[in-house]
């Protein structure tokens, strides 16, 4: 008996000694057959589909459309416009000046403070963006204040207080060169001035003299707004925890006065750009490296084997190839990734973006470069595309419809673009199309190293 | 395996509401006989699943001279596992013994010769690090087997299977009380999440490991770059005496200390079973996710308790002052008050305190002319709320000649709370703000799984209901009576930054 005690404690002794030396595992290798190949594990095919958008679709008497998207998830309703024009629209400064009348003093009837007062006691999140096709408008706030903030939200779209004072608000937009936010650095600064050079006299550009800036008038004010805040540039979505016929009956009143007018669709120039290196001088500890150049023109059928591409060389995850290069293997930053801007209307925009300690710099684009070249050069890998495909279709895709305040924004957007939804719903179908020699045609006609532009922001002595 | 898995069949089940309340969620809980404790708040309409595992381990079990090692842990804990992120692991893992080995030369080693490396200077170089040619040689050896481990390395794999099945929202956060990994997935998949974090807490390989060392220090600088930077962490020093929830994110000096030694004994101890929470809310119920958990964690063993937080904060005793001079950080006064940790009864009237602080400090500057901004927040190092006592934060960011002046209408601000209380309108505006702020979260799956994972980290899951409810029912005379608590000269810390 106590032979067996001795034998059973010393092949005790010897698995425990067995499970703590060495190695990184904590339990046996017998409990390990659960691990298997995510791709052998039988995962089912996600059974989500779109929303159709009309089950939501409103068209007031005037012809606005507006998407009402009803959820309880949280006592809260969102109002939100999406108007067809930024400002790249019509003449310099207008839109921005009108952003920031927006922004800031919306109704006549309460200064720029009282304003912010009055959003701050009824909780309400209220925000104004725009770029440089598109405009957006939004009000979040509880539902049991739906009326209140309906009507607030009615008034700002309609009758947004354009007058001597608040057009003067606006003292136009220097950008970044020379100016404290260098001086301070960061990555968006940094691709704010690569825009600036790419897009160089383009409307694009986002800056506007103060000399321009001072010859706007109310009435241009006027004007852009009477022309685009209207049924055909315009559309509202209302989401959240509310009544849809109770929000229909309150649309049909509250923008029976917007202007009627058909869709107003801009078209920009196409542009390149010439490779360049430029230079920009901060006092931090990291230098910020941004590669670029514009975009040719795109269809929305081209765009998805963009996005998978970019997807598979840098697109902002832990398992892309320029991540891998340069933050898992080499330990240089601790991101650099891949951005393609899209544009409807003229040249898009497609960044590479990472920064590091000075003396990393140099391999950081090094890296870069090699990676562009490389995705132009050769075919990526069946998993490579299909873990893109996966992440695009199943993923992004769905969080566009992730709840009814994402949703009716969604279709919103769509709609004040293309009039239909026929590019959102077959998104998916187009992804899962791309195959692996479109991603390297999508590689050379969208990465052309001839045409990059490389911007540092880094410290003087580098 | 067997025997787990029937004991399991005897586990508690138990479903629990957070009281009849307004703020009423339907959380089933069921604690598995290994420990694991999972909550699902089924969404039936959710297509998707924010899915987390919170660890009840964060900065505050690091030792001075390992500040941020917590936070490393995150990051090795993505350089995969013996069945991710190699391509052949039947060579990697002699390798890997291998580092631990030198590891533990090194560490002997770097004993050995403390003198030598000990640190001496006053005004030093942040990237200092002492260094003999023995402990050189030795780390040449560490960096010689990396090498050989990167060539079966497959950089990326415990990440790439949760994008190529939709995931999307993936992080991972280390904070001072826990760790988090979370991900959202098409509800079909949630097994993918159940697979890669079982094999994450069970099977982690520390790989890359010099090089992950380096992205703290690119994270650091990031830090650093922010100006407000090194004046919050010379705040939280002043605050706090000798809790490590106020300690920082690790200084530079600190990343060069790390070892896989040192790393591995935290994984060993706190990633296990018993310590972790996982939470499941959108398209998914109880009885399809207990069996998928069963599958993937019931075979894992209960290990021993992980070591608690010992550190209890004194009581302040006097009243605390720090000048920061800076040319470049906006001038500014604050006043920051230690406030107690959630689960106890006046935490949640801070809330409550912050809007109506915030609102009234706001009034009482422009009444007195002076054009600035206000902050009133509950932010120790990155978190702003903690089981532990923390600190309520009353800043006013105004013109240079102003900071003295400002000073006094904070002071006398505060002291009008404790003699008047807040008015009625001021109450009503700070209740309908926090009521916003907690829908917006309910609104979205993966801020209301972090809610109801955190409060299990701090206190229990349950406590949440029980704050939302607490909070709901603040009024006049509990904010007065708060105030006058907390709001004293011994329990308050003053900073300045002026102009050098």
């Amino acid at each position: 008996m106590k032979s067996i005690l001795n034998y059973t404690i010393i092949l005790l002794l010897l698995t425990l000694v067995a499970c703590n030396s060495g190695g990184d595992t904590k339990e046996s290798d017998a409990s390990q057959d659960v691990f298997k190949a995510p791709r052998e594990m039988g995962l089912l095919a996600s059974q989500f589909t779109m929303p159709n958008p009309g089950d939501h679709r409103v068209e007031l008497d005037n012809g606005l459309v507006a998407f009402v998207v009803t959820g309880d998830k949280a006592s809260l309703v969102t109002i939100k416009a999406v108007i067809g024009a930024g400002y790249a629209y019509d003449k310099k400064g207008v839109a921005q000046s009108l952003k920031t009348i927006l922004q800031s003093q919306p109704v006549c009837d309460m200064e720029a403070k009282e304003f912010s007062r009055y959003l701050y006691d009824n909780a309400f999140e209220y925000s104004v963006s725009q770029d440089e096709e598109m405009m957006t408008i939004s009000l979040n706030a509880l539902a049991e204040d739906y009326d209140k903030a309906m009507a607030l939200f009615a008034r700002i779209v309609i009758q947004p207080c354009i007058n001597g004072q608040t057009s003067r608000m606006f003292k136009g937009y220097a950008g970044i060169p020379d100016s404290e936010y260098v001086k301070n650095g960061s990555l968006p600064k940094t691709v704010e001035l690569l825009k600036q050079q790419l897009y160089g006299n383009h409307p694009f550009n986002a800056q506007v003299n103060a000399g321009e800036a001072s010859a706007i008038s109310t009435s241009d004010l006027k004007a852009f707004h009477q022309k685009y805040f209207s049924t055909g540039n315009m559309s509202v979505a209302v989401s959240g925890q509310i009544s849809a016929d109770q929000v229909k009956r309150d649309l049909a009143t509250a923008f029976s006065g917007v202007s009627t007018a058909e869709r107003q669709l801009a078209s920009f120039d196409y542009v390149t750009s010439s490779k360049a290196s430029i230079g920009h001088t901060t006092n931090k500890l990291q230098t910020w490296i941004v590669i670029g150049s514009l975009l040719p023109e795109i269809s929305p059928e081209e765009w998805p084997a963009l996005q998978v591409m970019n997807y598979i060389i840098g697109g902002g995850h832990f398992d892309t190839r320029l991540y891998k290069e340069t933050r898992d293997l080499r330990g240089l930053t601790n991101d650099d990734s891949g951005f393609p801007e899209w544009k409807q209307t003229g040249p898009g925009f497609y960044t590479f973006r990472t920064y590091g300690r000075p003396e990393v710099a140099d391999q950081l684009i090094d890296l870069t470069m090699t990676e562009i070249n490389k995705i132009r050069d050769t075919k990526v890998t069946e998993e490579e595309l299909f873990v893109a495909k996966g992440a695009l279709a199943d993923g992004v895709f769905q969080m566009w419809f992730e709840n009814s305040h994402t949703t009716s924004a969604t279709f919103a957007e769509h709609w004040v673009r293309y009039q239909s939804f026929d590019h959102l719903s077959k998104y998916p179908e187009r992804v899962n199309a791309v195959t692996i020699d479109d991603v390297q045609a999508a590689a050379q006609k969208y990465l052309k190293p001839e045409e990059m532009v490389t911007l540092v922001v880094a410290s003087p002595g580098q | 395996m067997k025997t787990n898995l029937l004991m399991l069949a005897f586990g508690l089940i138990s479903i629990a509401s957070l009281g009849q309340s307004s703020y009423d969620l339907p959380i089933e809980e069921h604690v598995f006989d290994n420990g694991l404790r999972l909550l699902v708040l089924e969404r039936p309409d959710d297509h998707r699943v924010s899915a987390k595992i919170f660890t009840d381990f964060g900065a505050m079990v690091e030792e001075p001279g390992e500040l941020g090692s917590a936070h490393y842990l995150e990051h090795l804990m993505f350089k995969g596992t013996k069945t991710l992120g190699t391509t052949n692991w039947e060579k990697e893992a002699p390798l890997i013994e291998k580092l631990f080995e030198l590891d533990a030369q090194l560490i002997a080693q770097m004993n050995k010769d403390r003198n030598a490396i000990r640190e001496r200077a006053v005004f030093h170089n942040d990237e200092w690090r002492g260094t003999t040619p023995e402990i050189e040689a030795i780390r040449k050896q560490i960096a010689d087997v990396d090498r050989q481990i990167n060539e079966t390395r497959d950089p990326g794999a415990v990440m790439r299977w949760y994008q190529a099945y939709g995931g999307t929202g993936l992080t991972a956060t280390t904070e001072q009380e826990y760790m988090k990994f979370d991900i959202i997935l098409p509800k079909e998949r949630v097994e993918l999440f159940l697979r890669v974090e079982a094999d994450r807490m069970s099977n982690t390989v520390f790989r890359g490991f010099d090089e992950e060392r380096m992205i703290l220090v690119e994270q650091r600088y990031g830090d650093l770059n922010r100006l407000t930077t090194p004046y919050y962490e010379q705040m939280n020093a002043v605050v706090g005496l000798v809790h490590p929830v106020f300690w920082p994110e690790g200084y530079l000096p600190d990343f060069y200390q790390y070892t896989r030694t040192y790393e591995k004994d935290f994984y060993d101890r706190y990633f296990v079973v018993n310590n972790s929470t996982i939470v499941l809310i959108g398209g998914i119920d109880m009885a399809t996710a207990k069996p998928l958990v069963e599958k993937y964690f019931g075979w894992m063993e209960r290990k021993p308790e992980p070591m608690r937080i010992k550190s209890v904060e004194p009581t302040p005793q006097a009243e605390r002052r720090l000048i920061y001079r800076s040319a470049d950080l906006a001038p500014r006064v604050e006043a920051r008050f230690m406030i107690p940790g959630v689960g106890h009864e006046d935490r949640p009237v801070f809330d409550v305190m912050m809007e109506v602080g915030k609102r009234r400090l706001e009034d009482n500057l422009a009444k007195a002319g002076i054009s600035g901004s206000v902050d009133v927040n509950t932010r120790v190092v990155h978190t702003s709320i903690f089981g532990v006592p923390g600190s309520i934060n009353f800043v006013l960011v105004v013109p240079e000649n102003q900071v003295s002046r400002a000073e006094g209408i904070l002071l006398s601000t505060l002291e009008e709370l404790k003699s008047a209380g807040p008015t009625s309108n001021e109450l009503a505006v700070a209740q309908k703000r926090i009521k916003a702020q907690w829908e917006r979260t309910t609104l979205d799956a993966s801020r209301l799984n972090f809610a109801i994972g955190h409060y299990q980290i701090m206190d229990e899951w349950g406590t949440l209901g029980t704050y939302l409810n607490e909070r709901a029912a603040v009024d006049e005379a509990a904010i007065q009576q708060v105030a006058s608590t907390y709001f004293i000269p011994e329990n308050r810390t003053i900073g300045q930054v002026i102009r050098p």
